[in-house]
């Protein structure tokens, strides 16, 4: 079971509210974009859902059970955080070794052949890895731990293009063989965002959007013209975002109803890492699936 | 073959013109053995599911087929379905922007048949 049911989750610090009333609900098994912009709440949202850290209020259930001072629950979740994630005195292979006490389902063999895969010295201490590096040794972690809920934060920074891609086909052939809940939290999202089969997006701690990803385009579209015709065909549904141009008006529509390609208007896709953009310059509803 | 996929239209559409393109180029035979979703997803680093979709549309259209635990293969009238297709599109996608740029330089029909 890889289920995540989030309740009216709410945590503050002092006065600040980094996650304001969040409700959805995750099922795996499935490849999860969790995105925002810095400080969006990404990463307190994790915390919680690996049982790091509290909620203020609200409750965030994993397969039932509360996720916070659970260890039953716990042991099904592998968290790997942007960076402290392994004891800076131990060598990686100490670190990987140690990781079998964690999850039940720790695959040291399948470490081993990753280590080989990203090029990771064994006896090399944790401190002296490069950034690249000690991601590698997180990815290696979270794909090894076989966790039924394995979450990434920026799992890639300071990786090159070739490991990378690396990671895109590990993830692919993982999901193949044993298939789990893998929730990616990055904002490099042009390349990976292939993968997703949901994507979330966070702004200032509130759900902005959740949506299947295989529906994408046929919910967002962006589609230019006259003021006029824009305006005639973007009445039936939700304006994300609109501008204009050389007198040439365009508009991001969240599609509310079917969209017939009969529309005399042009219309164009809009990539995840644009919508983004776009989100950032207007924010007024807030979209779920 | 070009091999990167553009982010300007749906990667499912583009995994079905990708299959189509082998077809009327003749990569790809009658009775020849379609990669599976799994095989795309790894090749272009994609999503499985986002190829099943390119895929299934050319199963609907009968050009490809699937065979139970087998896999899937290009069907004998493949090449004539998707000719058929490309053609009724043809004058939407090639001719109507030839016309309309010619008529913003002041290109007439004259001149334009004797270009082509």
């Amino acid at each position: 079971m890889m289920n995540i049911q989030v309740r009216n989750v709410t945590k503050k610090y002092k006065d600040k509210v980094a996650l304001n009333k969040l409700n959805f609900t995750i099922e795996g098994p499935k490849i999860v974009g969790f995105l925002g912009h810095n400080g969006a709440g990404k990463t307190t949202f994790l915390n919680i859902l690996s049982g790091i850290i509290p909620t203020t209020d609200g409750e965030l259930l994993v397969n039932g059970n509360p996720v916070f001072n659970t260890a039953q629950v716990l042991r099904d979740i592998c968290f790997i955080a942007e960076t402290g994630n392994f004891q800076q005195d131990m060598t990686v292979e100490q670190s990987l070794k140690a990781n079998r006490y964690f999850y039940p389902k720790w695959d040291q063999e399948l470490a081993r052949k990753l280590l080989k895969v990203f090029a990771l010295p064994p006896k090399s201490k944790v401190r002296n890895l490069s950034k690249g590096m000690s991601s590698a040794l997180g990815i290696i972690t979270g794909l090894a731990s076989r966790a039924p809920i394995t979450i990434c934060d920026e799992p890639y920074i300071g990786l090159d293009v070739a490991a990378r891609s690396k990671f895109y086909d590990l993830l692919i052939e993982e999901q193949e063989v044993q298939p789990r809940l893998f929730i990616l939290s990055t904002h490099l999202i042009d390349e990976v965002s292939n993968l997703f089969d949901e994507v979330l997006i966070l702004d200032e701690g509130e759900l902005l959007l959740q949506k299947d990803y295989l529906e994408w385009d046929e919910t967002i579209l962006a589609i230019r013209g006259s003021a006029e015709e824009v305006a005639n065909v973007a009445k039936d549904h939700e304006v994300i975002y609109e501008q204009v141009f050389m007198n040439e008006k365009m508009a991001v529509l969240y599609l509310k109803d079917d969209w017939s390609n009969n529309n005399a208007i042009t219309s164009e896709r809009v990539s995840l890492q644009e919508l983004l953009v776009y989100l950032s310059k207007q924010q007024k509803a807030r979209y779920a699936i | 073959m070009k091999h990167s996929l553009s982010d300007q239209k749906p990667i499912f559409q583009q995994i079905r013109e990708r299959i189509e393109e082998a077809i009327l180029d003749g990569h790809l035979q009658p009775e020849d053995r379609v990669p599976s979703t799994n095989e795309f997803a790894k090749e272009y680093q994609i999503n499985p599911a986002t190829a099943g979709k390119g895929v299934n549309e050319l199963v609907d259209k009968g050009v490809i087929y699937k065979k139970r635990g087998v896999g899937m293969f290009v069907s004998e009238g493949a090449r004539e379905i998707l000719i058929n297709e490309r053609k009724e599109s043809f004058v939407e996608q090639y001719i109507k922007p030839l016309k309309i740029e010619a008529k913003r330089l002041g290109i007439t029909e004259e001149d334009l048949r004797k270009m082509l």
